[in-house]
């Protein structure tokens, strides 16, 4: 048995590639397929937060991890939820927001602008990216500052002062950051719009705003759901924005997180973190259950 | 003092691949401008920008030091402490300069110091080397009591305000319970600060009553926190900082009045063109703190040459040049009075007056008179950064 058993596999692991090749079957040919995608995201997805879910059960004593099981963090955790709930909610108006401001000017570009002006009007939006982000934070509160420009412009006025340290300068700089994502993402979604679908609305009697509505926004949706999902991601963990444009009534988790960090507490932020995967996925299933939100994903799939 | 706290920490971060690439290759950091002198040893040093002076050249031309490689690090507690715990940082450097009590946390990787090898040891004021009545000693290791460390640099905190809009404010009242100054207040985004400037001022004013306002228990820190939550609601606060440039701009652009901050702050805003930026005489006294020196017992502390090299530069920081250079640059002042008359007689190079002003003020004044010397590693750190939660986010 044994000796059948060495010659099935020399033959095998030294037949020619082809051969070798020919005698998997589907399902092995398709693991292989996924093998380095399967590698990849366990090595920078599922690893990392095994990593964190395993610390938040330990202690942390003099820079190293003490391996002794607690769930005190995640006592500690649970009285920080309010924090954790206002980061989401947050993080769910910046994507309102941003959608509501990106999608206008995406469709603009789409409809109105000439295609060889298209590229360098995206351009145009993407650049400010190139300057450092703490810089652009800055300039912006230096802009809407008591003294700034806007309050000198308006110097026939009170200075306005709602524009810096407040929940309203957050979503300006949230803004700030994730608009031209919106744009780009949602201009793409609309450029892959089959232009016989909308003439054949137009031709069956539909009005513009009928067309809009019934074809050309469910077709673009993978790429409002696509920027939604990165303006929350970048949003739920934002530190130096919150941090600079919140005021005092304004605390994130991001701001929460350099707090714990510098007290040590590399469990405490261990748990949060658990506890906010856990209230993500929450939203996920409430979406689902309420709003179908998994048939936005069918349509990039279709 | 940690300068650009959360902007160090977010440039340390880059630093930190600078690190790994300088430990491979044996060179210094990205924070190195120490010129090559007659001496053969490179020093690597890591620690707060404070130390990092920007002329090294009396150093170099006059000890066994050729070279001085000054790489920033971050003040932050937690990041550093992991990174010399279970990172490479004590091997890849011969000495750190951070925030004194901060070395309770990796004394096992401390070499211990011997003061006999440091000429101008007895230049520094008793106070620095062994604070009275502070909980934690900055220059011993709290567990093993062995001598690690020599402070450098030291200031007396109070916090920065515009004179021309409040006029003279001597007292934290200003700051954490004044309505007449309601919403124009600024505090530093630092639990190890922020609360224990309010206990200091509560304790002073008979408001609480704290038997160690550097390691306040959980039912001290409670208090003090209900005084602040209490404020908050009232609208005391505008906002909080966490970075060196955010605080000036915040002064600066009249966003606010009164600010939780450090000395230099009033030095850059009045660079900006604010004159009327003063740092605070306070009546209830002041945080105090210290920068220590401290001899990693590792790869690039044990090499040929520089532990000796690393004597020459901690006894180079208590003279004059070195004292000099840390007021002209930060206004902060350097353990040993020797730079008055090192700036008396290079007058030059240095402004005299304003060196002795600060020495005047600082080392022979403010660190002797009331208030606490601060400790990032009190004993119920996790209260502390639990309280200041609680405040934040009510």
């Amino acid at each position: 048995m044994i000796h059948t058993l060495i010659t099935n596999l020399s033959a095998r692991l030294f037949a020619p590639v082809d051969e070798q090749v020919a005698q998997l079957n589907d399902r092995q040919i398709l693991g292989m397929q996924f093998a380095p995608l399967m590698a990849i995201l366990f090595l920078f997805a599922v690893l990392p937060v095994a990593f964190i879910l395993l610390w938040s059960f330990w202690s942390y004593e003099g820079g190293e991890f003490v391996m002794t099981f607690t769930l005190s963090h995640y006592e500690a955790a649970f009285s920080r939820l309010n924090t954790i709930l206002t980061t989401t909610r947050i993080s769910l108006v910046a994507i309102v927001l941003t959608i509501s401001a990106g999608y206008p000017v995406a469709y603009f570009v789409y409809r109105f602008v000439s295609e060889e002006n298209r590229l360098p009007i995206l351009l145009v939006l993407v650049v400010p990216f190139i300057v450092n982000r703490l810089l652009r934070i800055f300039s912006l509160v230096d802009l809407m500052s008591t003294r700034g420009p806007l309050n000198t412009l308006l110097f026939f006025m009170e200075p306005i002062q709602f524009l810096v340290h407040t929940e309203i300068s957050l979503y300006i700089g949230l803004l700030n950051d994730t608009l031209p994502i919106a744009i780009v993402l949602i201009y793409l979604s609309l450029e892959r719009i089959d232009e016989s679908l909308l003439n054949a609305s137009y031709d069956l009697g539909g009005s513009g705003l009928y067309t809009f509505r019934k074809v050309t926004l469910p077709l673009s949706a993978p790429g409002v759901v696509a920027a939604s999902i990165l303006i929350f991601v970048i949003t739920i963990g934002a530190g130096s924005m919150p941090e600079i444009m919140a005021g005092m009534n304004t605390y994130t988790i991001g701001v929460m997180m350099l707090s714990i960090f510098d007290a040590q507490q590399i469990p405490l932020a261990g748990a949060v973190s658990v506890i906010t995967l856990g209230v993500i996925g929450i939203l996920l299933l409430l979406g689902q259950r309420y709003a179908n939100i998994m048939a936005l994903f069918e349509e990039i799939e279709g | 003092m940690r300068m650009e706290s959360r902007r160090q920490f977010l440039e340390a971060l880059f630093a930190s691949g600078a690190i790994s690439i300088a430990g491979c290759f044996g060179t210094g950091g990205d924070g190195g401008n120490g010129g090559s002198g007659s001496g053969d040893v490179t020093l690597e040093v890591t620690g707060i920008t404070t130390v990092n002076v920007e002329d090294y050249s009396d150093l170099t031309k006059s000890t066994s030091v050729g070279q001085l490689n000054y790489t920033p690090a971050s003040t932050a507690v937690g990041e550093f402490t992991s990174r010399v715990v279970e990172g490479p940082v004590a091997d890849q450097y011969a000495v750190a300069c951070q925030l004194s009590t901060m070395e309770d946390n990796f004394c096992g990787k401390l070499k211990e110091l011997d003061p006999d090898q440091i000429d101008r040891w007895d230049n520094i004021p008793e106070y620095l080397t062994d604070p009275k009545g502070s909980p934690n000693d900055p220059t011993r290791c709290d567990e093993n009591d062995r001598l690690v460390g020599m402070p450098m640099v030291a200031n007396a905190d109070s916090f920065v305000y515009n004179k021309e809009v409040t006029g003279e404010l001597t007292s934290y009242g200003a700051m954490f319970d004044s309505d007449e100054w309601a919403g124009r207040v600024a505090l530093e985004d630092n639990w190890a600060t922020s609360l224990s400037k309010c206990a200091l001022y509560l304790d002073a004013n008979n408001m609480a009553d704290i038997e160690s306002i550097a390691n306040m228990t959980p039912d001290e820190l409670k208090t003090v926190t209900d005084f602040l939550i209490e404020r908050k609601k009232a609208g005391q606060f505008r906002t909080t900082w966490s970075g060196y440039e955010e605080a000036v701009s915040l002064i600066v652009s009249g966003d606010v009045d009164i600010l939780d901050g450090w000395y230099p702050m009033v030095l850059s805003a009045q660079e900006q063109g604010l004159s009327g930026a003063t740092y605070a005489d306070t009546d209830e006294g002041y945080h105090k703190w210290s920068i220590g020196g401290y001899l990693f017992d590792g790869e690039a502390g044990n090499q040929d040459g520089v532990e000796s090299a690393v004597y020459e530069y901690l006894n180079w920081t208590l003279g004059g040049e070195f004292g000099a250079q840390v007021v002209e640059q930060s206004g902060y002042v350097a353990a040993s009075p020797a730079a008055q008359d090192y700036a008396e007689e290079n007058s030059d190079r240095f402004d005299a007056d304003f060196v002795q002003q600060r020495y005047d003020d600082v080392l022979l004044g403010k660190l002797e008179e009331d208030g606490y010397w601060t400790n990032r590693t009190p004993d119920n750190v996790g209260a502390y950064e639990g309280e200041w939660q609680r405040f934040k986010s009510t």
